[in-house]
């Protein structure tokens, strides 16, 4: 041990908090030697912490000690404090992203080199449950489950895939060979030819897609309520389109999801971190042939447990809930949509 | 409220060691030696340049430097930066600027130190400067194993063991990652995200049996 040691003690053992709630503790100081300590001070705020740089908020230090105080060598003098919890941000412990709550102890001491010394300990603040313990939680018997029988949920089948590549190639190999001929620079002609397909994979194609999609059909009324919402309640998801030509309707599906966002900026290196903290997707499947002018309606509740984390936002640390809406037809890629709501806490 | 334990608790750590560090943070964590060039640095006309491939150490090089200096400037040149006039300026990420600013800069009375990725040597000497360049190359397995020790050590919660990561692992993760120390942090950040119990990290490679 050194000749002087600060420690954060809170009075709760577990040192879970709720919101607005009062955090008592004491500071401790212990010296093996004679000193003068002229201040002793706390600080509370919460940081961030994983892939992400940090971002944090800090409250008003607390002065607990503003005259100097003389201890002798041995002696233990105790400093409490006490301070309301603010509302928010909730503790989280995620995979790329960690919320946690710190309350951190200061004392200016006379000693010469070294004169301020500090202690930090965490605490919990009206926390959320990890995607371990939302996944292994039985449903809340608050949540009914959608009432269409047709709805279940799963994860959505993907996209058919190989008509992507087979079409990508196609154009690939066609854009060689053409530019190729009449220029006689393979090196080239191959690098225009991927540019050009690029182009072509990632306007082009999308602009033809919208343009199949009105075509065929035409979305009435695309809903998602409420937009703010707490965990423990429901997102109703309403969806009604009209057909306007012959189309084969493979399948439905939502998702509700909430994903942390973390981007660390380094050095040379900036990079964007992403991990599906909380999904919730519902399918029906219709596998039917449609005929122009039909109606048709999906409707589908998704929950979110209780416990569930809330929305947060700073500068480099996000979680992001949404509900993606998708209609998946016969060989083309699907219809969707992706809109944000925020989950407030508790 | 749900019974939930404190921030890995259960490694004996408060935060994953390998997570990204704060610029505050950075300069304790750094195994680096630049004390040799701080004396120089104090006088102006001189530019100590840190050349490399990302993820070798520029940064945490300039960041380490600056806790000697730190009144002076440091600016990252990703994002579109005023450059103040100070002695001694710590420039990061050099290579994103136009030759021509970067030439102007060169040309005031102060000193640099520099994290590029290209060598600016001929312009340093074309503004008369005196200059050395640091090549930040690898990683040996003694220098890795400080790195580690330090950041574990430094997201420590309280007194006994804690996870570690053994010295044939630190070597079979310098041959994966080719001596990139980013990315190694970045993998060990997942190895500990995964760790259920105080343990050493045990890596597993594709394809080593």
């Amino acid at each position: 041990m050194s000749k002087y040691q600060l420690q954060v003690v809170f009075d709760r053992k577990d040192r879970t908090y709720r919101f607005n709630e009062e955090v008592s503790g004491k500071v401790v100081l212990d010296t093996r030697a004679q000193l003068t300590c002229r201040k002793i001070w706390i600080d509370y705020g919460w940081r961030t912490h994983g892939k992400g740089n940090q971002d944090k908020g800090v409250g008003s230090p607390l002065n607990l000690l503003s005259e100097a105080a003389q201890l002798r060598s041995g002696e233990r003098r105790e400093y409490p404090f006490r301070f309301r919890t603010p509302s928010g941000p909730a503790t989280y412990h995620g995979h790329i992203l960690n919320v946690d709550w710190y309350v951190t102890a200061h004392a200016h001491l006379d000693i010469p080199f070294r004169p301020n010394i500090k202690n930090e300990q965490d605490f919990l603040l009206g926390i959320s449950m990890s995607k371990d313990e939302l996944s292994s939680r039985p449903q809340d018997a608050r949540i009914k489950l959608p009432a269409d029988p047709d709805i279940q949920p799963g994860n959505p089948p993907k996209d058919p895939f190989l008509p992507k590549i087979f079409g990508g190639l196609g154009i690939l190999l066609f854009l060689v060979a053409f530019f190729s001929s009449s220029l006689r620079y393979y090196a080239f002609s191959l690098l225009l030819g991927l540019f050009v397909a690029y182009l072509i994979y990632s306007y082009v194609f999308p602009a033809i897609l919208r343009a199949n999609w009105k075509r065929k059909f035409e979305i009435n009324d695309l809903r998602i309520t409420p937009a703010e919402l707490y965990p423990g309640d429901r997102v109703t998801c309403r969806l009604q389109f009209q057909t306007k030509r012959k189309i084969y309707l493979d399948h439905f599906a939502a998702t509700l999801s909430a994903e942390e966002v973390a981007i660390s900026e380094g050095g040379s290196d900036r990079s964007e971190f992403k991990h599906v903290a909380y999904k919730q997707s519902y399918v029906k499947s219709y596998k039917e042939n449609l005929i122009a002018g039909r109606l048709i309606s999906f409707d589908c509740v998704l929950p979110v447990l209780p416990g569930a984390p809330a929305t947060f936002v700073s500068s480099h640390n996000d979680i992001k809930w949404s509900v993606k809406v998708k209609i998946s037809f016969n060989r083309w890629p699907g219809w969707e949509k992706t809109i944000p709501i925020t989950v407030l806490r508790r | 409220m749900t019974n939930m334990r404190l921030a890995y608790a259960h490694l004996n750590l408060r935060w994953n060691p390998f997570g990204v560090i704060s610029i505050e943070d950075a300069p304790q964590l750094a195994v680096v030696e630049v004390e040799e060039f701080v004396d120089r640095l104090q006088r102006p006309g001189f530019a100590l340049q840190f050349l490399g491939e990302p993820g070798r150490g520029k940064t945490t090089h300039l960041l380490a430097l600056r806790e000697y200096f730190p009144q002076a400037p440091y600016l990252h040149f990703r994002e579109k930066a005023e450059i103040p006039q100070a002695p001694l300026l710590f420039l990061d990420d050099t290579q994103w600027l136009p030759a021509s600013l970067r030439k102007r800069i060169f040309s005031r009375q102060s000193s640099f130190v520099i994290g590029t990725l290209i060598d600016h040597s001929k312009e340093l000497i074309k503004a008369g400067m005196q200059h050395t360049s640091v090549c930040l190359k690898g990683v040996t397995v003694d220098h890795l194993g400080l790195i580690i020790k330090r950041r574990i050590e430094w997201a420590r919660r309280g007194p006994g063991p804690v996870p570690g990561v053994p010295e044939s692992e630190i070597t079979r993760l310098i041959q994966e990652y080719n001596g990139d120390t980013r990315a190694i942090l970045s993998r060990l950040y997942e190895e500990f995200q995964a760790l259920e119990g105080i343990t050493d990290v045990k890596i597993s490679i594709a394809g080593s049996v």
